[in-house]
């Protein structure tokens, strides 16, 4: 059969019956807006036209090319140098430069050819996580195919019979490969458009690594203390920010390829609804409002809402041990230990030496002190009101009137009386605040500068 | 210097027995002190080519000469060289080595001497007979030349052994000097090792009445610290034994406490002599080798000597006289010998011939173990030096490294206290080697001069 007489308007329909081994009913209705039965052909989706394409912080879309009405994509699997935040990087593996690697985005009937080249020391395979195609497709190294050999390119070709939020990843020597980065997002858009698409469409694809503080290669053997959790390979403040404007409709798309964890991604300022899952979209009465999505690992969910509160709004996963970086996870907790009599005795032996964490880690990270090379602060960066001591899996989204160039690195400008202050006493005094009696502020440890270093 | 060596004659001349002696000297053999002065400058020449720092003159009796500069000496840091000099002032001992020259001198000057002749009266009263006699060894005269020949050989003998015997406490000294320097630093290493020690164990109390480490950990890190308590003890002792031991091969009156020590021990020199240069060195330098080979020669002149007179060691004229009251009084000479007719010497060749083929042994026994304990030395030396490399090269420089990540690793809190203080530990264990391999390389070193007899540039 020609296929190309086949090819007709994105919604003409043409017969042909289970053209490529796929059962007639494979697809659920939530996750499809045409019906693939029939063997219909379909024009491949054009950006713009068909879908708003999405837009992955930190990474890229993949491009590809039309041949012959298949929509053509090379992935290039290969070690990168990777950066998860300034001054920490790391031997990772991931495709066409970067993990994790581009973005695919096809349309719902689109027929792909995705192209697999191998140019990692090791054979490897690529499973197209959540998407239905035929079972020698699937990607599954010794099940559905033979590996792919280093230098090897290996031909993968299906018809998108869904559309959703997917992923692809590494299907050989997961633990490795996976540890190491081999994962990107599979977006795959309706055929047919829904009534508003959005105006911003977000991927973030969570993901957590070891890497030893000065080390430079994730461990692959790390089963659970991970201590670098990141946004699209990103941890804070590495990650870039989500920037909306005002009263615009964002979808966020969140996967997660974490080997071990999942996750609670929360927003803040907003409610988001749960509309999809990678089984398909959630039908509208069945749609539930939240704050706070958990991500299993080797799922997806997609959230959407209207960014109707302007301001600088954190999204972070909310295990408290997600936002952090690298450090403070190994050491014997000096919570409340008399750190002067500690200093005392361990100074004379080690000048350069002081006492941390002995009121807690929130100070840690501004202090200043050197680190290893190559690892980051355990957390944060400095903020407009301060340091934020968060870091990892956080982002941050700017909801502004209007986006700028330039404004990714502005803060909210908190409209007067809209921002928390000290309490003045006349506001104590009108409010009748009753406050505890303190004990004059003690001298206290000066754990803020390294020992000499007063100026 | 000659000014302070006096000549027997100058000595004496107050004494009119002496100029008498002085007199008969070159008759009857040789001045007993002026060549005892000799001797001790022969010895201090024998010592001036090997000591390797500036030999005190000596009097006839071996007593140094410029006592006075001790004290000064041991008021600043001692070295290696002033040590070696203060000894050789000051030390009893020396002066008891160097009257082993007027013992082997008092042989030769006994050889050089003729048996005094006999003289015998007799007188009857019953008879009124009358006779007398006297009677001198020809014997004695006719070995004397051979005789002193001999007692020359084993004074020149006895030289080289006293010349040894003072090198030996020469080496000594500079070995206690290593020691108590290499204590002395090894003892403010363990001092500062305990200093980590407690540090830790502070810091585990202190982290334990917080409430977040076990009581395990806490007995863990006290007794730890103890531990290194106990070291720097021992430390400590060893330092001040070490100090005593140096006051003894000083041979002063002073305490090891009162000692002034050098901060460190010396560096290594830029390198060392081979093994075949070494080797050839102590063939010349080792006065035990010189000593030894000093004893064949002698032995072999007291074998030429014994068998000269195998047969006839003994031999006397006489002159005698005799006669009745008023009747004539006849004299003449006589003459005795013994007959070599049972004993003709078999006995004293045997015993000259054994210690003659004894001393040949013995001399080349020492050559041997000579060569052996020069490559031992040697190979000691070696050894030290590559260990010493080792530690000051990379050792010590990647220990310091390791505290140093150690102390980004607990800016990072990946490290604990105590993960640091631990670096610390073996930062300061690295150092102690060194000053053990540098503190071995000294030690290699002088028994290498020892070895070789003579010191090393
Ligand atoms: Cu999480």
């Amino acid at each position: 059969m020609d296929r190309r007489r086949l090819l007709t308007s994105s919604l003409g329909a043409v017969a042909g019956g289970a053209l490529f081994g796929l059962p007639a009913t494979a697809s659920a209705a939530t996750r499809t807006t045409v019906s693939h039965d029939d063997g219909t052909i379909f024009a491949p989706g054009r950006p713009g036209r068909d879908y708003t394409p999405v837009i992955t912080p930190n990474g890229s879309t993949l491009p590809f090319k039309i041949v012959d009405g298949v929509k053509v994509f090379h992935l290039i699997a290969a070690p990168v140098e990777h950066e998860f935040a300034p001054g920490l990087q790391a031997q990772c593996w991931g495709f066409n430069g970067s993990t994790p690697g581009p973005t695919i985005e096809a349309v719902e009937g689109d027929r792909v050819r995705i192209y697999v080249t191998n140019a990692l020391p090791a054979a490897t395979s690529v499973h197209w996580h959540g998407i239905i195609l035929p079972s020698g497709m699937d990607g599954v190294s010794g099940l559905s195919q033979a590996p792919i050999p280093p230098q090897s390119t290996f031909r993968y070709e299906f018809t998108l019979r869904q559309h959703g939020t997917y992923m692809y990843h590494s299907h050989r020597d997961e633990m490795t490969q996976q540890a190491l980065g081999m994962m990107g997002m599979f977006i795959i858009h309706p055929r047919v458009a829904p009534t508003r698409r959005p105006d911003r469409d977000f991927v973030l694809l969570s993901g957590e690594w070891k890497v030893l503080p000065g080390a430079r290669r994730p461990d692959p053997n790390e089963m659970l203390e991970f201590n670098v959790l990141t946004f699209n390979g990103k941890a804070y403040p590495g990650t870039a920010p989500l920037m909306v404007e005002r009263n615009e409709f964002v979808r966020i798309r969140l996967g997660n390829l974490s080997a071990m964890s999942h996750h609670s991604i929360h927003i803040h300022g907003h409610t988001w609804t749960l509309v999809a899952t990678d089984g398909g979209d959630i039908p509208q009465s069945a749609r539930w409002p939240e704050v706070t999505q958990l991500v299993p690992v080797g799922s997806t969910r997609t959230m959407e809402f209207v960014a109707d509160n302007p301001g600088d709004w954190s999204l972070h996963c909310h295990m408290s041990h997600h936002t952090m970086t690298q450090m403070g996870h190994n050491g014997i907790s000096m919570l409340g230990a008399d750190a002067e009599m500690i200093d005392k005795a361990v100074q004379p032996v080690i000048p350069s030496y002081m006492t941390m964490g002995h009121d807690g880690m929130g100070d840690m990270a501004e202090m200043g002190m050197p680190v290893p090379k190559n690892s980051t602060p355990m957390m944060g960066a400095p903020g407009p009101h301060g340091y934020i001591d968060m870091g990892g899996m956080f982002t941050v989204m700017k909801v502004r009137e209007r986006v700028r160039p330039g404004d990714e690195t502005s803060w909210w400008q908190a409209p007067e009386g809209t921002q928390a202050r000290e309490a003045t006493p006349q506001e104590l005094q009108r409010d009748r605040i009753t406050l505890p009696e303190f004990k004059a502020k003690p001298a206290g440890h000066a754990h803020h500068h390294p020992p000499g270093d007063e100026s | 210097m000659h000014l302070f060596r006096p000549s027997c004659r100058r000595l004496r001349r107050p004494l009119p027995r002496a100029v008498l002696a002085a007199a008969l000297a070159p008759v009857f053999g040789a001045c007993a002190h002026g060549s005892l002065q000799r001797d001790v400058s022969a010895v201090d020449d024998l010592l001036r080519e090997r000591a390797g720092v500036v030999v005190p003159s000596r009097s006839e009796f071996g007593a140094a000469i410029g006592a006075d500069t001790v004290a000064k000496l041991l008021a600043a840091p001692l070295t290696p060289e002033t040590a070696v000099r203060i000894a050789l002032i000051s030390h009893p001992a020396l002066r008891a080595t160097y009257a082993e020259l007027g013992l082997a001198r008092a042989d030769v000057v006994q050889a050089a001497l003729v048996a005094n002749p006999v003289v015998t009266l007799e007188r009857f009263t019953a008879g009124r007979f009358q006779e007398f006699g006297i009677a001198q060894s020809f014997i004695d005269l006719l070995s004397l030349p051979m005789r002193r020949r001999v007692a020359e050989a084993q004074l020149t003998g006895a030289r080289l052994r006293v010349a040894d015997q003072v090198f030996q406490q020469v080496v000594e000294v500079r070995h206690s000097l290593v020691e108590a320097v290499a204590a002395a630093q090894i003892r403010e290493i363990r001092d500062r090792a305990q200093a980590a020690a407690a540090a830790s164990a502070t810091a585990a109390t202190a982290i334990h009445a917080a409430g977040n480490l076990k009581d395990l950990d806490l007995v863990n890190e006290r007794a730890a610290a103890s531990e290194f308590q106990a070291g720097a003890i021992e430390a400590r002792g060893e330092s001040q034994s070490s100090r005593e031991r140096l006051v003894r091969a000083l041979g002063v009156s002073t305490t090891g406490a009162a000692l002034v020590l050098p901060e460190r021990l010396p560096d290594l020199p830029a390198n060392d002599p081979t093994e075949d240069t070494l080797v050839a060195l102590a063939a010349r330098s080792r006065l035990d080798l010189a000593a030894a080979l000093q004893d064949v020669n002698a032995a072999g002149k007291a074998l030429g000597l014994t068998n000269r007179f195998r047969l006839l060691p003994d031999g006397t004229l006489s002159f005698a006289g005799e006669g009745e009251d008023g009747g004539p009084f006849e004299s003449g000479p006589g003459f005795s010998i013994p007959l070599p007719f049972f004993d003709r010497g078999q006995a004293r060749m045997l015993r000259a011939q054994s210690a003659l083929r004894a001393a040949t042994a013995r001399h080349e026994a020492l050559t041997l173990s000579m060569r052996a304990d020069v490559r031992a030395a040697h190979a000691l030396l070696t050894a030290a030096r590559e260990r010493f490399d080792e530690y000051r090269s990379r050792v010590v420089p990647l220990r310091r490294r390791v505290t140093e990540e150690a102390q980004l690793q607990y800016n990072a809190m990946a490290v604990s206290v105590f993960g640091l203080l631990q670096a610390r530990q073996g930062e300061l264990n690295a150092g102690q080697g060194y000053i053990e391999a540098l503190s071995d390389y000294w030690k290699a070193r002088i028994q290498l001069e020892r070895a070789v007899g003579t010191s090393l540039p």
